[in-house]
């Protein structure tokens, strides 16, 4: 699948690709949701003294996000390991 | 999703479109409860004070356009992941 | 007598008295005992008589006031305890007060530039970014001159709402090489926009839209279903998914730089160099990038032919190998710490044989990525390319022929993020003061409690980087930016170098045709 690429899937009757598809796309748009929240609340103050985001928002943001992704990889890595080894309690 | 064929993709598209209208209802609603929570604290009167009105334009115009700014860094940063992940 | 005496200035005290009565008395006793050997009557008389007249003084200082709070007898501590703490708190003081001098220095500056970070932005736009190149002290790490950066620059960028990219080295003439190959790319992309120009004006005449009718071939079915699956997967773009995007009209704005308006290269970007290294590589691959061919010489290429034939993929040349070895021995690493685009942390010296041996033509960037990939221990150390024209060939060479038109008549260059490209924006140097060595001491130890100057000196040059405050390449002072630094460089490895013949200790070889085009960071104005 494209779009976190999570490999590619083997050849399905369509219902069940198209569920696959679907519940890929619920997985990026709640990772959105989770990213615009926690982003807000650790780089936009709560006064709101305009209505424009000012540079060091912006660039609170863009930070944020690129981090955000690492987070994301390396803790997919990190689970990886855990589940591989045993670690994880037996999943 | 490369291997979705024409049928399929007709699916998926009117399901993608389904999607996105209650994104954008979830959006709007969250944004409604973070500006509440975030500009009106005051309880003495039943209408909105002008301060609180100000407030919440303000919150409102901005989250949205962190939002698009959110969904521009994330639009970037997905496409560099997925072209990472099939090298 | 002793007593009224000591009623006069003590008038209620009785302990007092009974003290000095007491040590009149002692002192007495012992007197009388000592001068009974010397048997003179009247020295005893003297002194007991002395005593009594001047009684010792109570050590320590009191007054009715502090004896009604009920404050004790102050008395200072001995002679060495005062010696003491006089030393530790002087030493102690010196480094307070340069700390809280520094951080004053840096918050006057931060307010000064705040203004600029509080300027709207843009949903769909990028704010200005400036390029740092950073470069280790000699036979030291780049964890010194990192330092250096997140101390006394990035406060006031971050303040400013100014984005920077780092580019570090840790070996020399990694900076010099990946300024000349980013440069002969823009030059390699503007020609091949001409060419590409040219074709597509040929293809509208009519003779060969007539050709081109007869040669037609149509695509199989499996591959238009490819084509049409493709685009499906391109198009489903974040604008199509995301809520935020439903009915928006900014749906399809393009993402452009903050500075995409500003038509004067010198206010667009930036370029900061920290390190006498580091500013001699970027001058230098500047003028590599400028003067230049686009492809590799041929006396490298035969060079690079002549290694693959002889040497296999693994190393089993005696060199390689010792100097293989001497990484092993040398490095210590940790490839998972590194910040994103620094490379591991190694030792200079090292590494410097190395990137004397055979040359590759691959960009060395990605190579490192492949090999962190496919190796577990540390990443393979890859040669640096040779720079493709020497010093001594620049009066000799043409200026860059696909950028003199844009030069000479002032149009923009056109480059992918549609500002101007690096070697146009200006530059400023931050020097890394390093001494090494023992006899040093005193001015190291100097410098560590007069760090606040630094702090003005870089803070106010930085400053003047936020605030565009620029003048043209001044020859004959600005070649010298940052030269404290490289006569400061300790002397053995200046010696080994030029054994070497290395990057960092060759002259700064400067043509006038791309000085021309340079401009610097001046902070002349906050003074």
């Amino acid at each position: 699948m494209s779009f976190l690429g999570f490999g590619g899937a083997p050849a399905q009757p369509s219902e069940a690709k198209i569920a696959a598809a679907e519940a890929e796309l619920d997985l990026v748009t709640d990772m959105f949701n989770r990213l615009v929240d926690n982003c807000h609340q650790k780089c936009i103050s709560k006064s709101y003294n305009e209505g424009d985001v000012n540079k060091n928002e912006s660039l609170c943001i863009d930070r944020c996000v690129s981090k955000y992704f690492e987070v994301n990889v390396k803790v997919g890595e990190n689970m990886q390991k855990l589940g591989s080894s045993g670690a994880f309690g037996g999943r | 999703m490369d291997q979705l064929n024409q049928r399929e993709q007709q699916d998926f598209q009117r399901i993608v479109e389904g999607k996105q209208m209650k994104d954008f209802m979830r959006l709007y609603s969250n944004l409604v409860e973070r500006c509440f929570n975030d500009c009106v604290n005051d309880f003495t009167s039943a209408s909105l004070t002008s301060k609180e009105n100000t407030c919440v334009l303000k919150c409102s115009e901005k989250f949205l356009k962190h939002s698009e700014r959110v969904g521009q860094r994330f639009q970037e940063q997905n496409a560099l992941l997925t072209q990472q992940m099939r090298r | 007598m002793a007593d009224n005496k000591d009623t006069a200035k003590v008038p209620e005290v009785k302990p007092a008295e009974t003290k000095v009565a007491v040590e009149g008395k002692a002192v007495e006793v012992p007197a009388a005992a000592a001068n009974g050997a010397n048997g003179a009557n009247g020295a005893t008389a003297a002194t007991t008589a002395n005593a009594k007249i001047n009684p010792p003084k109570p050590k320590g200082y009191t007054n009715p006031a502090f004896q009604a709070m009920g404050i004790p007898v102050l008395r200072l501590p001995s002679r060495n305890w005062m010696i003491f703490w006089a030393v530790t708190s002087g030493l102690i003081g010196g480094v307070l007060y340069d700390k809280y001098q520094q951080s004053q220095i840096r918050s006057k500056l931060c307010e000064r530039v705040a203004k600029y970070g509080a300027k709207p932005l843009g949903p769909n736009q990028l704010s200005r970014k400036i390029t740092i190149y950073i470069a280790p002290p000699p036979d030291d790490y780049l964890d010194e001159s990192m330092a250096i950066f997140r101390k006394y620059v990035k406060p006031i960028l971050n303040s400013g709402g100014v984005d920077f990219q780092i580019k570090s080295e840790n070996r020399q003439g990694v900076i010099r090489s990946t300024v000349a190959a980013e440069i002969r790319e823009l030059r390699r992309n503007i020609l091949e926009n001409e060419e590409n120009l040219i074709k597509l004006q040929n293809e509208q005449k009519w003779y060969n839209r007539f050709k081109s009718y007869f040669k037609s071939n149509k695509p199989t079915k499996e591959k238009i279903e490819a084509l049409e699956s493709k685009k499906f997967t391109d198009d489903l773009q974040m604008q199509n998914v995301l809520g935020v995007y439903y009915n928006n009209i900014h749906k399809d704005d393009p993402i452009k730089s903050e500075e995409v308006d500003i038509k004067d290269p010198t206010l667009q970007g930036g370029v900061l160099c920290i390190g006498r290294g580091a500013y001699k590589e970027y001058l230098h691959g500047l003028h590599e990038g400028l003067l230049g061919p686009l492809e590799k010489p041929l006396d490298h290429r035969e060079m690079e032919d002549f290694n693959k034939s002889i040497e296999p993929p693994v190393v089993t040349s005696i060199e390689n190998v010792e100097s293989k070895v001497e990484n092993n021995v040398e490095t210590p690493v940790d490839s998972n710490t590194s910040v994103s685009e620094t490379s591991v942390s190694e030792n200079k010296d090292g590494s410097n044989e190395q990137s004397e041996q055979s040359e590759k033509s691959n960009d060395e960037t990605s190579e490192n990525k492949e090999n962190d990939e496919n190796s577990e221990d540390k990443p393979e150390e890859l040669p640096i390319p040779k720079p493709f024209i020497s010093t001594t060939d620049y009066p000799n060479s043409k200026l860059a022929p696909e950028l003199i038109k844009y030069l000479n008549f002032n149009q923009k260059i056109p480059t992918n993020s549609q500002i101007s490209p690096f070697f146009q924006q200006p530059i400023a140097v931050i020097p890394v003061f390093f001494l090494q060595g023992f006899l040093n001491f005193p001015i190291r130890l100097y410098r560590f409690y007069t760090r606040r100057y630094y702090t003005e000196e870089y803070g106010k040059l930085t400053v003047a980087l936020v605030e565009n405050q620029t003048r043209s390449f001044n020859k004959e002072t600005d070649l010298n930016f940052a030269l404290d630094e490289e006569l400061e460089w300790p002397k053995k490895w200046v010696d080994r170098a030029k054994e070497r013949q290395s990057e960092w200790v060759q002259e700064l070889t400067v043509d006038d045709r791309v000085l021309n085009k340079l401009s610097v960071y001046d902070e002349g104005y906050l003074k």
